[in-house]
């Protein structure tokens, strides 16, 4: 029977192991450079709604944006890294970002919704995805 | 045939729909259509092919809302939208409806003289 054997060049095969083991320092760096991205246009768009086309004057403090924010990059129960985008609570009166980023988000009856949560997704998956992709490349480059 | 004209005129006849906020004194049941975002896919000679549009449609209802959900989304699927989101808001205390969102989207060709056909 004939027998072949083929080797990995010995730099390609150290790289590899090499990757393998700082794959945990790599990962958060790459989603939290795509995470700033999406933050990056969720901050445009809630500025571009906040305070808009309200009957009455606008009370807006800003609290709200200054409230949002990038999670550390943590992992959860099934092993996976994942980054939030979202608002640090409470309000400085004790009431819920969350709540208020809601009513926006989604309106009332008698007010009209502001989206900007949902359209940034959509309008900022693309460059996250590139963003990640090069990041991730930049750091493959450098091990 | 753009996202809202063509929601209007498929919705038009289940319940009263506006677009942005209801003017006027609202009824029992009503629809609220929140354009989200339009997007550009798939290019082709340095032109885009396919505008993406997505729109929020608030149902809100002092009645049973299930129904009404029920209705439309029979309806947009039948009129082929894709439903990225469907979303129970909650009960407003205050005015007394219940709040449901359905967020969809179509993908609309374009034409080479920009005019735009489903």
């Amino acid at each position: 029977m004939a027998k072949a054997e083929m080797k990995m060049p010995e730099d390609f095969l150290q790289k590899i192991s090499r990757l393998g083991d700082k794959t945990d320092e790599i990962i958060p760096k790459v989603l939290e450079a795509g995470g700033k991205v999406v933050l990056d246009k969720v901050k445009s768009n809630l500025s571009s709604v906040v305070g808009k086309n309200t009957k009455i004057e606008s009370r807006s403090t800003g609290e709200l944006e200054s409230a949002l924010g990038l999670s550390p990059t943590l992992m959860d129960r099934n092993g996976n890294f994942n980054v939030k985008v979202g608002f640090s609570e409470p309000r400085r009166d004790g009431g819920s970002n969350a709540k208020i980023a809601n009513i926006l988000e989604y309106g009332r009856h008698g007010q009209p919704a502001k989206p900007f949560l949902k359209p940034a997704r959509t309008q900022s998956r693309n460059a996250c995805i590139e963003t990640m992709k090069a990041k991730l490349q930049e750091e493959v480059d450098g091990i | 045939m753009s996202i809202l004209t063509e929601l209007n005129t498929l919705l038009s006849p289940v319940l009263p729909v506006e677009t942005g906020i209801f003017s006027g004194v609202p009824p029992d049941e009503y629809l609220v259509l929140t354009p989200m975002t339009d997007e550009f896919a798939l290019f082709g000679d340095n032109n885009p092919l396919f505008d993406i549009s997505e729109v929020r449609i608030s149902l809100f209802s002092k009645g049973n809302y299930i129904q009404r959900k029920r209705q439309i989304t029979a309806l947009l699927l039948g009129a082929e939208f894709t439903i990225t989101d469907r979303r129970y808001i909650g009960h407003e205390d205050d005015t007394g409806y219940h709040h449901y969102a359905i967020d969809c989207g179509k993908c609309y060709n374009i034409t080479p003289n920009y005019g735009l056909e489903e």
